[in-house]
C-alpha cells in the first residue's frame, strides 16, 4: 500500500509523508513545508485525527511515531521528560518498575502517543483524581511552522518562569505548533485500589452518588457514569452484572493506603442508597474494564457513517438533565459516558443524518441555556460544516485567531481545523 | 497630552474617592514587597468592570502605561509603576459572588483577599486549596497573575489548577470571558495562559475558581535534623518513596534561630535544619501513614520526630513557618528572598552551593522554603541602607539563580519574574523562546499598554528606568529624600 494512504483525512491524501527520528529532523521538514508552502498534519497514532474539521489543505503527513525515546526519567524528583512520539502504555509500562505513572487514562490509550493526548487534551475517568494532561504537564518543546524550536515551563514541579506555554499548546489540535517533547511530573502508584459498581434504576439517584464522590475528602480516583448502552459495551469484554431495569451505572475506583480505599467504599455504597446493583468487583475484571472503559462512547477514526460523537461541558449537578437531553431521540439509541465528578459527558449517537442532527442541536441548545458547553469529537463534515465544531463561540475566538496568526502566521499547521483557524 | 485633562476624565468615572494623583498619595504605591521602586502618575480604585474597561480606554486615550495592583504583596516588581502611568488597584472589587456547594465553585471578584474564598467557603465544608504564606492580605487577583503557589501546593497544585474560567478587561478596553464553570472549554486555553502572565495579558475582573473538600484529619511532623544534608536528603526520599504529603517545608539553622528568638514554636536552636511535613486527608491510615514517613527521616538521622494530631500543637508548629520571613528583622535590618526551583533530587547540592554563595559573598543567608516541591526560598540578610551591602544581596541573589537553572531548574516557583528577573530570562529561554513569547503577548496587548516592561528582558524603552533604578538602589537612605514636586501641567514623558 502506497504510504500515503495511512495518513488520509476525510478522503484526502497528502503528497508527501515524513517520519522524522529526531526533533531536528522535525524542525528540517518544517523548514521544508515552510519553504514549499506545505499544509502540515501532524500525526501520533491518529486515534484522534477526527476531532475538529477536516483540513482544508493537506500536503504533509508529519508523522511523529519515531520521535519516541525517553529522554530523562528523575524518579526521585517524580518526574520524566519524553519525546512526543511514545505511546502512553509504553511510557507507563517502563514507569511500573519504579512504582510510578503518568496516570492518565485517555480514549483509546493502547495506542495514543503522548504528543496526541496533548494535541487533543481528551482525558480519562483517571482525571477525578489527578487531573487531566494539563495539570501533569510541567514542559514542553515544540517546533513551529518554520521550523523554530521553542520550550517553555521546564522540569521542576513549580515554575512560573515566563508565559504558561504547555497551557496553550495543549489541547490546541496541533494548530501552533508540533509538540516534539514534553516534560510531566508523575505520581506514585496506589498502595491499593478497589472498584465498586452501582446501578440505578433513575439517573438522579446515581447524581446523589456522584455528587457525593466530588466532595469526598478521599479523592476517589475516578467516579465514571455510563448509560445502560454503554454498559453493554463493556458487559461484551467482561463479567459485569447485568440488570434489566438499571439505567445507570456508575464506576467508583478507589486508591491509596488500604484503610482509605476501604472507608471510600464504605462512604460510596452509604451515598448510593437508591442504587439496585451494588457490587465490589473483583481486581482482574476490575483491570480489564478500567482499560475499556476511557474508549466508550468514543467514535474510532476514521468514523462509521451516520455517526456521531459529541462532547458536553456542564456542571456535575447538570448530569441528570445532560442524560435526559441526550436519550430524547427515538432514532438515536445514545451510548453516552460521563465524568461525574467533573461534569464531561461524552457521547455517540447512531442513525439518519436527519435525526443526528437534531440530537446534536439538542445538546447543544441544553449546553447554552446551562451556561455550558458542545463540541463535536468525530463524525461526518458535513454535519461538523452545518452545526459548527463547537459552541458557544465567544468573543475570545478573535484573540484565539491572533495567538494563530502569530505563531503561524501563513496558517500552513492543520489549516481550517478549528474552523477559524 | 496634561496631567489635568487626564485627572479630570478620571474623576469623572471614579470621582474624588475614587482618584489618587498627588505625589504624598502616590509615593504610598510605588512599591510593593519586592526591592523595586516606581511611581504611577495616577492611581484609581474601581469597584466593577465596567470601571476597570473605562480606566483603561482613558489610558489609552492618552498613551498611558497601565499596571494593575492587588495587595502589593507581590515579591518580583510585578505591580510596582516602574513606567508611571496608571495604576489600577483591585482592592474595592472584594465581592465574594457566588459559592456553589454542590460543585465546588466559587466565583470572586480580583481584589477578593485569598483567604476570604476559604472562610467564606468553610460553612460548607470546603477551602480554596493555593495557600501562599501571605494569604492573610494578598489577592485572588494577584495569586491569578503570579500563579502563586503556597505550602500546601505539594499535594494540590498551584493556583493554575484551580482557575476554571476568568472575565478579563483586554489593553483595548473590551471584556472577554475565557473558560467557565464547566471543564475543558473548546479551543485554545486562554485561562491557563492568562494564569501567571503577571498582568501583561489582560486585567482579570472576575474568577471562576475550583474549591476542595476540606480534610477530616490532619497530622504534622516536626522532623529536626544536624545538617541541611541530612534533611534535604530525607525530602528526597519521601518523594521517592511514593509518598506525596499536603506540605513539606524545611527550614535551616539560621532560619530556626531567627523564629525561635521570635515565636519560641518549639524547634530545637541546635539544629541545623528542621522539616515540617502535614499529612492529611481521611482519617483512616494516616497515622500509619505518618509513622511511615517519621520511618524514612529517623534513616536519615534526623535525632527527632515529633508528631501533632492535636491542633493548638500543629499550629504552634506551623507558626513558626508562617513568621519565619518576619521574624528574619532578628537578624537582620532587611532580606532578599529567591524564588528558584530545583528537581528534588537537586537539593542538597544546591543548598551547599547557596551557602557556598552566601560565605564568598560575605552575607548570611537563611533558607525557609518549600522543600517538598524543590521551591527553594534563599533569604539573603542585608541593610539596605549600606549600598555595598545591598549590591552584594542582588549579585548573590542572581548568582544562586544561576545555580537553580544549572541544577536543571528554574528561575521562579511562585514570585514571578516581574522586574526583578527579567533580565535573567535568557538563562532560561532561547531567544527564539522569548520571541515566541513576545509573539503570543502581541495578541493580547499590540501596544504593550499593559505592564509593559515586566517579565521579558529590558528593551530600549525600559533601560532608562532600568538605569534609574539601579541609580536608586545605589542611594543609601531611600525613602528620606522628598521627591522634586511635580507640576500639575507636566507633559507626561511616555
Amino acid at each position: 500500500m502506497d504510504l500515503t494512504m495511512r495518513y488520509s483525512l476525510n478522503g484526502s491524501i497528502p503528497q508527501i509523508v515524513r517520519q522524522p527520528q529526531t526533533v531536528e529532523e522535525v524542525a528540517e521538514a518544517l523548514r521544508e513545508a515552510a519553504h514549499s508552502g506545505w499544509a502540515v498534519v501532524p500525526w501520533g497514532s491518529g486515534t484522534h485525527q477526527g476531532i475538529g474539521h477536516a483540513p482544508s489543505r493537506y500536503d504533509l503527513a508529519l508523522d511523529l511515531t519515531r520521535l519516541s525515546r525517553v529522554l530523562r526519567h528523575r524518579p526521585a524528583n517524580l518526574t520524566i521528560r519524553v519525546e512526543a512520539g511514545i505511546r502512553l502504555a509504553e511510557l507507563n509500562a517502563l514507569l511500573a518498575e519504579h512504582g510510578q505513572w503518568l496516570p492518565l487514562d485517555p480514549p483509546f490509550g493502547d495506542q495514543a502517543t503522548i504528543g496526541g493526548i496533548l494535541a487533543t487534551g481528551l482525558s480519562g475517568p483517571l482525571r477525578a483524581r489527578y487531573g487531566s494532561a494539563r495539570d501533569l504537564l510541567i514542559g514542553i518543546r515544540v517546533a513551529l511552522a518554520d521550523g523554530t524550536l521553542i520550550q517553555g515551563g521546564g522540569e521542576v514541579v513549580k515554575n512560573v518562569a515566563g508565559y504558561d506555554l504547555p497551557k496553550l499548546f495543549h489541547g490546541a489540535l496541533g494548530t501552533l505548533g508540533v509538540i516534539v517533547e514534553a516534560a510531566f511530573k508523575l505520581w506514585p502508584r496506589p498502595k491499593a485500589e478497589a472498584t465498586w459498581v452501582f446501578g440505578f434504576l433513575r439517573a438522579e439517584d446515581a447524581l446523589s452518588l456522584t455528587l457525593s464522590m466530588l466532595r469526598h475528602p478521599g479523592f476517589p480516583m475516578a467516579v465514571e457514569v455510563l448509560n445502560a448502552r454503554a454498559w453493554e459495551i463493556l458487559r461484551e469484554e467482561t463479567e459485569l452484572p447485568a440488570d434489566p431495569g438499571v439505567r445507570v451505572w456508575v464506576l467508583v475506583r478507589a486508591g491509596g493506603w488500604p484503610a482509605q480505599v476501604e472507608r471510600i467504599g464504605r462512604d460510596a455504597v452509604a451515598a448510593a442508597s437508591g442504587a439496585r446493583v451494588k457490587d465490589r468487583l473483583p481486581e482482574e475484571i476490575a483491570s480489564i474494564l478500567w482499560a475499556r472503559v476511557p474508549s466508550v462512547a468514543i467514535l474510532p477514526n476514521p468514523a462509521p457513517v451516520e455517526a456521531l460523537g459529541v462532547r458536553l461541558g456542564l456542571l456535575p449537578s447538570q448530569l441528570t438533565e445532560g442524560a435526559t437531553t441526550l436519550e430524547g431521540i427515538e432514532e438515536i439509541p445514545a451510548l453516552w459516558r460521563a465524568h461525574g465528578t467533573l461534569g464531561l459527558i461524552y457521547a455517540e449517537g447512531r442513525g439518519p443524518i436527519e435525526a443526528l442532527l437534531r440530537w446534536a442541536e439538542n445538546l447543544r441548545s441544553l449546553a447554552l441555556t446551562r451556561g455550558g458547553h458542545f463540541m463535536i469529537l468525530g463524525g461526518p463534515e458535513s454535519v461538523k460544516q452545518t452545526l459548527g465544531l463547537w459552541a458557544p463561540l465567544r468573543p475570545e475566538v478573535e484573540v484565539m485567531r491572533r495567538i494563530k496568526a502569530q505563531l503561524d502566521p501563513e496558517g500552513r499547521l492543520n489549516p481550517g481545523r478549528l474552523g477559524w483557524a | 497630552m496634561k496631567r489635568a485633562q487626564v485627572l479630570q476624565e478620571l474623576l469623572e468615572i471614579f470621582g474624588p474617592r475614587g482618584v489618587l494623583w498627588e505625589d504624598h498619595h502616590l509615593l504610598l504605591y510605588e512599591y510593593d514587597a519586592s526591592i523595586d521602586k516606581g511611581r504611577p502618575d495616577f492611581v484609581v480604585f474601581p469597584t466593577s468592570t465596567e470601571q476597570v474597561a473605562a480606566a483603561v480606554r482613558i489610558a489609552n486615550r492618552y498613551g498611558l502605561p497601565i499596571v494593575v495592583r492587588g495587595a502589593g504583596t507581590g515579591l518580583s516588581g510585578g505591580a510596582v509603576a516602574d513606567q508611571g502611568g496608571l495604576m489600577i488597584v483591585t482592592t474595592r472589587m472584594r465581592r465574594i459572588l457566588e459559592i456553589d456547594p454542590v460543585n465546588l465553585r466559587a466565583v470572586v471578584q480580583p481584589g477578593v483577599v485569598n483567604i476570604a474564598v476559604s472562610q467564606a467557603a468553610a460553612a460548607h465544608g470546603l477551602y480554596y486549596a493555593p495557600d501562599p504564606s501571605s494569604q492573610k492580605a494578598c489577592t485572588i487577583g494577584g495569586n491569578i497573575a503570579e500563579n502563586s503557589g503556597g505550602p500546601h501546593c505539594l499535594a494540590y497544585g498551584v493556583t493554575t489548577n484551580h482557575v476554571l474560567g476568568l472575565e478579563v478587561v483586554l489593553p483595548d478596553g473590551e471584556v472577554m470571558e475565557v473558560g467557565g464553570a464547566a471543564c475543558d472549554w473548546p479551543g485554545y486555553d486562554l485561562t491557563g495562559l492568562i494564569v501567571g502572565s503577571e498582568g501583561t495579558l489582560g486585567i482579570v475582573t472576575k474568577a471562576v475558581l475550583r474549591l476542595m473538600p476540606a480534610p477530616e484529619a490532619v497530622v504534622t511532623l516536626l522532623a529536626v535534623f544536624d545538617t541541611v544534608d541530612q534533611a534535604s536528603e530525607a525530602v528526597s526520599a519521601i518523594i521517592a518513596d511514593g509518598t506525596i504529603p499536603g506540605a513539606i517545608e524545611m527550614m535551616d539553622h539560621t532560619a530556626i534561630q531567627a523564629v525561635e528568638s521570635a515565636k519560641r514554636c518549639g524547634y530545637p536552636m541546635d539544629a541545623g535544619a528542621v522539616l515540617l511535613i502535614d499529612v492529611e486527608g481521611l482519617p483512616e491510615g494516616l497515622e500509619e501513614l505518618a509513622r511511615h514517613i517519621a520511618r524514612i527521616c529517623e534513616h536519615f538521622d534526623a535525632r527527632e520526630v515529633r508528631i501533632a494530631t492535636d491542633p493548638v500543637e500543629r499550629e504552634r508548629l506551623w507558626s513558626g513557618r508562617k513568621g519565619a520571613f518576619g521574624a528574619m528583622g532578628r537578624l537582620a535590618p532587611s532580606y532578599y528572598v529567591q524564588d528558584g526551583v530545583v528537581p528534588r533530587d537537586q537539593l542538597p547540592r544546591v543548598l551547599r552551593q547557596i551557602q557556598e554563595i552566601g560565605q564568598r559573598y560575605g552575607l548570611t543567608i537563611a533558607n525557609v522554603f518549600h522543600a517538598g516541591d524543590g521551591n527553594l526560598h534563599p533569604l539573603i540578610l542585608f541593610d539596605e541602607r549600606d549600598p555595598e551591602l545591598t549590591r552584594r544581596a542582588v549579585e548573590a541573589g542572581a548568582e544562586i539563580i544561576r545555580a537553580c537553572v544549572e541544577a536543571g531548574g528554574t528561575l521562579t516557583g511562585e514570585h514571578g519574574i516581574g522586574l526583578e528577573k527579567r533580565d535573567l530570562m535568557p538563562l532560561l529561554f532561547s531567544p527564539a523562546d522569548l520571541e515566541a513569547m513576545a509573539r503570543i503577548k502581541a495578541a493580547f496587548n499590540p501596544e504593550n499598554r499593559l505592564n509593559p516592561c515586566k517579565m521579558f528582558p529590558s528593551t530600549k524603552m525600559c533601560l532608562e528606568t532600568w538605569s534609574r533604578r539601579k541609580a536608586r538602589m545605589a542611594e543609601p537612605v531611600r525613602y528620606r529624600v522628598a521627591p522634586p514636586p511635580a507640576e500639575m501641567e507636566e507633559e507626561l514623558w511616555i
